[in-house]
C-alpha cells in the first residue's frame, strides 16, 4: 500500500483471496462488492434487533422443547 | 391401451382406482412415459427420466396388488424426485455440471421410505444449481418453463418439481425448501407445497445448502396429495442428526370442521410492496375462510422484515462450507456465474455477522412463539408477485423495484428461519392468466391443522381443479435415460 493513497482494488482483492482462499476474477469483483455491500447494509440494519441475553440459535429446536 | 386423461388425475383420486384393480400401475406408468415423452421436450422438467426402471416397479407393483398386497394409497403411483435427492445408482447431477456423472451409493431416506410406501420413482427433476437460486434458470441442463405460460420461470429451486406436477408428468414430487424452495415454485406453477417443521422429514441422502435452514417436502396437485405424502415421509430417522422424534399424527384424517380455528393475518411485512392482484386475491382467501368459520385476526410480528437478511446471511455461510471444496479445488469456473457469485459471497460472511444472524433467529422464533399464542395458524400471501418473465431481473412493485430474487424469497424466509410448517396453494389467477398463492403456516409439528385450513379453502374453491393448457412445439426430450 502506498503512503497516503489507502488501498487499492488489487491489493483488496488479494487480501479477500488469502483470507478466504477463493479466488475472485476482476470481471467477478465488481459483482461481488456490490452484493457484498448489500449484505452489510442487511447486517447493520440487524442492529435495530436488541440481541441483549439473546444466545444463537444454535441449538435449533423449532418446537421449543 | 386405454386413453388415461392423466391431467384430472390426483393421487387419491388414482389410488382408489388402483385399489379397487380398475387400472393398473404398468398402465399408469406407461401413461406418464407418453406424456413425459410428449411434453417435456419442451418443459424440461426431468433432468434424468427412469423408464426401465420405472417400468419394472410398475410390474412388481402390479404383481403384488394382484397377489392382494395392497400397501396404501402410493402405490403404483409416479412420483418425481428433485435432483439433489440421491438415488440409489441413478445418476444424481443436483442440476450441476460438477456433479453431472454422480450416482450415489445410497438411496436418500426419503426415497427409502417412497419406496416402502409403494410409490414409483419416474425420474430426477430440473432444479436451480445445487438449489442455490428461487428461478430454476439452470446453464447446464435448460431452464424448466413455467406450464401457464412458457415465457414464465417456473421458479425455484425447485422448479422442474413443481413442472411437473403442475403439467401432469408425474402425480407429486418431492423438493426442498432453504428460503422458499418449494413454496415459489410451487406459488408460481399453481401448485400445492408443503415445507414441513424443520425435522419432521429426514434431509438424510439430500445434498446439503444450507444444513440449518433446510427441508425436504412435498409438492402435488391437491392439500389432500399432500397429506398422503407427507404420511410416508415423516418421522425420525437416525441417519438425520437434525430429525425430530416428534410422533408422527395421522395426517390424512384431515379436521373437516375448521370453526373456531384462529388465524393470524401479521399487520407488517407480508402485504407491503405487494402486486395489487395478489394481495386481493389474498384477501378474498380470507374472507372464504372467514365464511367457513375461521377466525381472523391481526397479529404482529415485528422484527419479520430482518428475516431476509438473517436467512441470507446464515444461507450463504453454511452453502459457501459445504462448497468450498470445489471452490479451492480448481472447479470453481464450473459452477454457472449466478451461484458461483453467491457462494463466492458466502465466504465473505464473518463468524460475527453469522452468530447475529443467529441470535436474531432466536428473537423471530419467541416473536412466532408469541403470536402463536394468539392464533392457530398465519395467513399471508405465497409470494408477492406471479411468475416473473424468463429475462426479468427486477421487477417494481408498489413503485419499490427490487431484484427478482429478493421479491421471490422475501416473504418464504422467516419459515425457513424458524422452521415452521408452511403450505402454499393457488387461490385465484391473474388477469395475466398466472397463478396467485395464498401461504398459510402453523406452529411447530401442526402439520395437521395448516392441512385442515388448506384443505376448507380448497373444498370451497375451483382453483386447484384448474389445468395449464401447455403448449408443445414438438420439441423431443433430450433428458438421459
Amino acid at each position: 500500500m502506498q503512503k497516503g493513497k489507502g488501498i487499492s482494488r488489487e491489493t483488496l482483492r488479494g487480501i479477500s483471496e488469502e483470507l478466504t482462499g477463493v479466488k475472485v476474477d476482476e470481471g467477478e469483483w465488481e459483482e461481488m462488492l456490490i452484493r457484498v455491500g448489500d449484505i452489510l447494509k442487511g447486517v447493520r440494519a440487524l442492529d435495530e434487533v436488541d440481541l441483549t441475553e439473546v444466545s444463537p440459535a444454535f441449538s435449533y429446536n423449532p418446537g421449543g422443547e | 391401451m386405454r386413453d388415461i386423461d392423466f391431467e384430472s388425475f390426483t393421487i387419491h383420486g388414482l389410488s382408489e382406482l388402483v385399489r379397487k384393480r380398475e387400472i393398473s400401475p404398468a398402465e399408469i406408468i406407461r401413461a406418464t412415459l407418453i406424456r413425459i415423452e410428449q411434453y417435456d421436450g419442451e418443459l424440461k422438467a426431468f433432468i434424468t427420466v427412469l423408464s426401465d426402471e420405472a417400468l419394472e416397479c410398475a410390474e412388481r407393483a402390479e404383481a403384488s396388488i394382484v397377489r392382494g398386497d395392497y400397501i396404501g394409497p402410493l402405490h403404483g403411483i409416479p412420483i418425481g424426485l428433485k435432483d439433489i435427492i440421491y438415488t440409489k445408482g441413478s445418476r444424481t447431477t443436483c442440476g450441476s455440471k460438477i456433479l453431472a456423472d454422480f450416482f450415489p451409493r445410497e438411496d436418500a431416506t426419503v426415497v427409502t421410505r417412497l419406496k416402502k410406501a409403494g410409490a414409483i420413482i419416474v425420474g430426477k427433476l430440473n432444479c436451480h444449481e445445487f438449489a442455490l437460486g428461487a428461478t430454476s434458470v439452470n446453464p447446464h441442463y435448460g431452464t424448466p418453463k413455467n406450464p401457464w405460460n412458457a415465457r414464465c420461470i417456473p421458479g425455484g429451486s425447485s422448479g422442474g418439481s413443481a413442472v411437473a406436477v403442475g403439467a401432469s408428468l408425474c402425480l407429486g414430487a418431492l423438493g426442498t425448501d432453504t428460503g422458499g424452495s418449494i413454496r415459489i415454485p410451487s406459488s408460481l406453477c399453481g401448485t400445492v407445497g408443503l415445507k414441513p417443521t424443520y425435522g419432521r422429514v429426514s434431509t438424510s441422502g439430500v445434498y446439503p445448502l444450507s444444513w440449518s435452514l433446510d427441508h425436504v417436502g412435498p409438492m402435488t396437485k391437491t392439500v389432500k396429495d399432500a397429506a398422503i405424502l407427507l404420511q410416508s415421509l415423516a418421522g425420525h430417522d437416525p441417519r438425520d442428526a437434525n430429525s425430530s422424534s416428534h410422533p408422527v399424527p395421522d395426517y390424512l384424517s384431515i379436521r373437516e370442521d375448521v370453526r373456531g380455528l384462529r388465524a393470524g393475518v401479521p399487520t407488517e411485512f407480508y402485504f407491503e410492496n405487494c402486486d395489487p392482484e395478489v394481495r386481493d386475491r389474498v384477501m378474498k382467501a380470507l374472507e372464504v375462510l372467514e365464511e367457513a368459520g375461521v377466525l381472523i385476526q391481526e397479529v404482529s410480528i415485528p422484527h419479520l422484515k430482518h428475516a431476509t437478511t438473517a436467512g441470507l446471511v446464515i444461507l450463504l455461510a453454511e452453502a459457501a462450507s459445504q462448497h468450498e471444496v470445489y471452490l479451492k479445488g480448481g472447479q470453481s469456473e464450473d459452477y454457472g456465474k449466478d451461484v458461483r457469485g453467491l457462494l463466492k459471497n458466502g465466504t465473505f460472511v464473518t463468524a460475527t455477522q453469522y452468530i447475529k444472524a443467529q441470535r436474531v433467529r432466536s428473537v423471530m422464533r419467541r416473536e412466532f412463539l408469541k403470536a402463536f399464542e394468539l392464533v392457530d395458524v398465519l395467513i399471508t400471501p405465497g409470494l408477492p408477485l406471479v411468475a416473473p418473465e424468463m429475462e426479468q431481473n427486477s421487477v417494481t412493485l408498489s413503485g419499490k423495484r427490487e431484484t427478482v430474487r429478493s421479491a421471490l424469497t422475501r416473504l418464504m424466509r422467516p419459515y425457513n428461519l424458524t422452521g415452521i410448517p408452511a403450505i402454499v396453494l393457488p387461490c385465484g389467477f391473474s388477469k395475466s392468466g398466472l397463478p396467485v398463492a395464498l401461504q398459510i403456516a402453523g406452529k411447530a409439528f401442526e402439520e395437521s391443522t395448516i392441512l385442515a385450513v388448506a384443505q376448507a379453502y380448497e373444498n370451497h374453491t375451483p382453483w386447484h381443479e384448474k389445468r395449464p393448457s401447455i403448449e408443445t412445439s414438438g420439441v423431443p426430450p433430450s433428458h438421459s435415460r
